[in-house]
Order: C-alpha cells, then sequence, then structure tokens
C-alpha cells in the first residue's frame, strides 16, 4: 500500500524577533517589544503589533499574545520618564515596583480582610470559627458567625453535602449565609 | 527644588488639579506641591486620601457646616373626608425650651383631600408659631403631607396627631435607615465603633465620666462583645475589667489593645460600611424639595453642587460611613496641633483650603433612623448619630477611576 501524507495539525514554530515587512504564517511565534506574539491567520505580512501615541502596545489584525510583558513595558516607559525627573527618581521607582507587585498571589487574595473561602466545622455559627477565618490576635477581627463580604463562601469540611454556604445580603444591609 | 512634579501613581496626601485647557484631573506630588508657582492653566481640587488600585478617593478643598434636613415631614392619616363636620389635632412643641406640646385643633367639612389641606392651612396660618415654622400642608399623591422647619431636636419626638388624625414620618421615605457597624470584636450595633483613633485614644485616656458612652463599665464584664462603647483607661484598669485584662494584657499597652477591638472592621460589605454608592444616597437626598420648591437638605446640595473644571458637579458627594473611616485613619490634625502632622491637611494648607480636624464633627450620607444619620463624632472619636437638624461639617468627596 503507497504511503499517504496528511497534515493534521501544525506545532507552532519560533521565528524569533520580527523584521518589518516579513510575511508570517499560521502559528509563527514572533517577538516585538518585548512581548510574543502568535499568527491566526494563513498568511500575513501584517506587524504583530504597532505602538499608538502613548506608547502603548496595540495588536495587529491576525495576531494574538503568546506570552504579554507589556505592563513591564509600560512599567519601562513610566521609569524612563521618571528617570528624566530629577530628584524623585527613588520614591516614584520604589512606587512602580510596588505598583507591579500589586498582583497577588491567588492564595493571599482576600474579601474584606478575610479569605475568600472559609472552611468550617458545622454550619456557619457564632460558636464555631472557621480554621482559616483570621481573628483580631492575629491582625484580622473576631468571627461572629457572619461573613465579611459579599460573595464569600463556607464550607462545612465534616459534610458530605450541602455544606456549601456563599454569603449574600439581607434586607437590611447585612450578610447572610445562603445555603446552596 | 523642582516644584508641582505630575505623577501618575497618586498616594494619599498628593494634590488634585484640575487642567483647564484639557478638563483632566492631575495630580501632583505631595513634597513637590506649590500653590504659588502653580500656573493658571491649573484649578487646585483637593487631595487624595484614599487609594485602592485604580480608585482614588478625593476630598474637596473646601467644606462647611450645614444641616442634613431643614424641614421635617409628617404624614396624616385618620381624617375622614364625607362631608360631615368633622376634627382632629395637630400637636406640636412650640420651642426647644417648652416642656408642654402645643395643640392646635383642625376643623373640616370636606370630600377631597385639598378641602382637608385648605382647613390644615387655616389652622396653621392662625397661630403665629406655626406661620413661624412655616408649616404648610399638601397633597403628595394620594397622601396629606405637613412640613414645617427643623431646627431643634423635640420637633421629631414630639410633633404629633391625634384625637381624629394620626401622623407618621414621611421625610425622604426613599432613603433607607440602617443603624449596624462591625466592630473588631466581632460584635456588631449602632454607635460606638472608633472613627479616629487618635481621637478615641485620646479621649478616653483621660475620661472619667460615669456614662457608658464615656467608657465606663459600671459592674463586671468578662466579653468586650457585651458593650458596644470602648472602655475607658480608668476603668480598665479597675476591678470590673479583671477578666478583660487576661485576654488583651495589664497596663496602658493591655488597654490599647483592648480599644483595638473598637475598631470599626473596614473595609466590609457588612452593615454601614457595605453602603459604597455615596453618589448615588447624596443625589437622592439632594433632589428632595420643600413646597417651595428649596432643596431641604443642606449637606447633600452643598456637596453634590461642588463643581470644578476637570470635577464637575456631579462627581461629589457626602462622604459614606466608609469614607469617613478612610479619611480619618489618616488625619492627625486636631490631636495634634500641627496641619502639617498629617498629608491631607498638610497640602490642604498649602492650596489654602480648609483643613479637617479629627475634633471635627463630620456628616456622612448613611441615614441611622427615620430621624437621624451617621457622623463621625469629634469628641470620643467613634462614629455616632444625630437628629437631622444638626449642623455639622459636610465634607465633599469624589471617586475617581485612574
Amino acid at each position: 500500500m503507497a504511503t499517504q501524507s496528511k497534515i493534521i495539525g501544525r506545532v507552532p514554530v519560533s521565528r524569533l524577533e520580527y523584521i518589518e515587512g516579513m510575511t508570517s504564517f499560521k502559528d509563527n511565534i514572533v517577538t516585538r517589544y518585548g512581548s510574543a506574539f502568535q499568527c491566526t491567520v494563513d498568511r500575513t505580512t501584517t506587524p504583530p503589533a504597532t505602538l499608538n501615541s502613548d506608547n502603548e502596545i496595540v495588536l495587529g489584525a491576525g495576531w494574538i499574545f503568546f506570552a504579554d510583558a507589556s505592563a513591564a513595558r509600560s512599567a519601562d516607559k513610566r521609569i524612563d520618564e521618571t528617570n528624566a525627573a530629577h530628584d524623585k527618581t527613588a520614591s516614584e521607582v520604589t512606587a512602580l515596583i510596588s505598583d507591579l507587585q500589586e498582583v497577588p498571589d491567588f492564595a493571599e487574595i482576600r474579601l474584606c480582610g478575610q479569605p475568600v473561602k472559609l472552611f468550617g466545622h458545622g454550619a456557619p455559627s457564632t460558636d464555631s470559627v472557621p480554621d482559616n477565618w483570621i481573628q483580631m490576635k492575629d491582625g484580622g477581627y473576631d468571627w461572629n458567625g457572619v461573613p465579611s463580604a459579599l460573595g464569600q463562601e463556607y464550607i462545612n469540611v465534616d459534610s458530605a453535602t450541602g455544606g456549601h454556604y456563599i454569603a449574600i445580603r439581607d434586607s437590611a444591609m447585612r450578610l447572610k449565609w445562603y445555603n446552596c | 527644588m523642582i516644584t508641582n512634579i505630575f505623577t501618575n501613581l497618586p498616594k494619599i496626601g498628593d494634590a488634585v488639579v484640575g487642567e483647564r485647557s484639557t478638563k483632566k484631573v492631575k495630580f501632583i506630588t505631595l513634597e513637590s506641591f506649590d500653590n504659588a508657582s502653580l500656573g493658571s492653566d491649573y484649578e487646585t481640587i483637593g487631595v487624595v486620601y484614599n487609594r485602592r488600585g485604580r480608585k482614588v478617593k478625593i476630598v474637596y478643598k473646601n467644606n462647611a457646616g450645614k444641616t442634613w434636613s431643614s424641614k421635617w415631614v409628617l404624614k396624616l392619616s385618620g381624617y375622614t373626608l364625607d362631608g360631615t363636620s368633622r376634627t382632629g389635632v395637630i400637636t406640636f412643641r412650640p420651642d426647644s425650651s417648652a416642656t408642654e406640646n402645643t395643640d392646635v385643633t383642625v376643623t373640616y367639612n370636606t370630600t377631597t383631600l385639598q378641602g382637608l389641606v385648605n382647613a390644615l392651612n387655616t389652622a396653621f396660618a392662625a397661630n403665629a408659631t406655626m406661620v413661624s415654622q412655616h408649616w404648610v400642608a399638601y397633597i403628595n399623591g394620594s397622601d396629606v403631607n405637613i412640613e414645617h422647619d427643623y431646627t431643634f431636636w423635640q420637633q421629631s419626638s414630639y410633633n404629633d396627631a391625634k384625637s381624629g388624625f394620626t401622623a407618621t414620618v414621611a421625610l425622604m421615605p426613599e432613603v433607607e435607615s440602617v443603624a449596624d457597624i462591625r466592630r473588631r470584636h466581632g460584635g456588631g450595633g449602632g454607635e460606638g465603633s472608633i472613627s479616629s483613633w487618635e481621637r478615641a485614644v485620646a479621649f478616653y485616656r483621660t475620661s472619667t465620666g460615669t456614662e457608658t458612652y464615656q467608657g465606663y463599665v459600671p459592674s463586671p464584664i468578662s466579653n468586650v462583645k457585651d458593650r458596644v462603647y470602648p472602655i475607658a483607661l480608668q476603668s480598665y484598669l479597675g476591678a470590673n475589667c479583671a477578666e478583660i485584662r487576661k485576654v488583651f494584657g495589664e497596663g496602658e499597652q493591655g488597654w490599647l489593645n483592648c480599644m483595638s477591638a473598637y475598631m470599626s472592621v473596614c473595609p466590609t460589605d457588612y452593615g454601614n460600611m457595605g453602603m459604597r454608592d455615596g453618589l448615588a444616597r447624596t443625589k437622592l437626598i439632594a433632589s428632595y424639595k420643600d413646597t417651595f420648591g428649596e432643596p431641604v437638605a443642606p449637606a447633600a446640595n452643598y456637596c453634590y453642587n461642588v463643581d470644578t473644571v476637570a470635577l464637575p458637579k456631579g462627581n461629589w458627594y457626602l462622604p459614606t460611613v466608609e469614607d469617613l473611616t478612610d479619611l480619618l485613619r489618616i488625619i492627625k490634625y486636631g490631636t495634634n496641633g500641627s496641619v502639617n502632622s498629617d498629608p491631607i491637611n498638610k497640602t490642604l494648607a498649602a492650596m489654602g483650603g480648609n483643613t479637617i480636624s479629627n475634633g471635627s464633627v463630620l456628616w456622612s450620607c448613611c441615614r441611622y433612623l427615620s430621624l437621624s444619620a451617621w457622623y463621625a463624632d469629634g469628641t470620643c472619636g467613634f462614629f455616632s448619630y444625630n437628629r437631622l437638624y444638626g449642623g455639622f461639617s459636610a465634607v465633599p468627596v469624589s471617586l475617581y477611576i485612574l
């Protein structure tokens, strides 16, 4: 039986740094302005991205981000602008670094100072503090059976079913647990 | 030194200005702000008092003493419009020093609401005190309302109807009342949660008063949740707080630990701190008018009508309880005699604005009960409530998204 070749797909191919005017093909990956872009059309000479008047990245037609480092780029831009001013460089750079670090690790995300998901024993009640509720002595505030924020969840770890609660608001602007 | 350095990353204390040519909001660093050298293309607006991500809270450079409501409104019921002669009595406290009410009998014989309103207004016009207080009855939809000036607290407690009439409060009916602020000790409730740490510590460190709100503990307590008010140092060190000291520690440091238990939990979505729609609330409150078409909410109107080139009218509001917490968290001026003791007042003073002391009494737009609203108390440093006729500071604030 003769051998038949069949294209079953295409593996993304890195074409390294984009060169103005080059032709790109579907799934090619090129870099520009510190980010990586993947071509989504069969063939194009459109650049993967350009810069607008504010020096921000604008995605080209037929391209998607493969790796987006535009935040770092805008931070670079702000650092350059900051360095141009003489005696505020240190404080502005510190603020920029803090700004970049504001994207939190999911495990550290809080809802009004308390964990997004609480894990407790039994239905939520004043008498049983969830295992991970941050009490006042730990820098939080004491449990009283009531959620800290809308959408917060409580999981009764001792229940196989019916142990999922979510915080909703009652008619008097207070919060309460809704058993899902 | 380089002055007036603009920043895209505003921090607390940075000056907020409006660029006249572009009508854009701009921020100038606290350290570099110099009003004298600010060009004519810039209008000073206020100061950043809080920032969470892209949300920047701004306090206006000016503030003023205003009442929350200048009118009291009652809805009348119990009348009978059958075309026969009938009477009802409006009873009211004539002034703040009076110990008894004055009764005004209204005789009416009509089948229409207008006829009743006419009879009421005829009776009001015949009473000199009612005339001076601008009593007027009017039709409101299918109801009959009565409004008058609101200048002393007794009016909201004792003005009523009887003997053929009944009266219920009808002032700003769409403005809800919530009286619940969570404390760090886990309890909630009405007045007493700390609004200004500096002010509360200063007050309760030296308070020897024998009222509960003054920090007095009249009998032994074992749990701080058992009271809504902070505990004065004098009481904390006494026998009635022996169990409390086992939890928080001895001496002044133990007392400070205990005081922190009475701080308001913020941020939280619970209760009054979850009311973040200050602009919508203020707009609603400011929309109410009296029978002459005049606004009846001076504090809300003052704030809502602030107009600057970059943040025009419609962007400013009377602060929520949460806004006041964020503001007073920073303010030290008051307990500290220098306007430079906190970044907000330092910049307010630098731009020639009105400073904000933690000893001031600041209105919020949050209603406590039908006849009262929340405010930050400048004596005890806690959130309290007062009748709506009260004249406290209205401090306009705005929320700007970067």
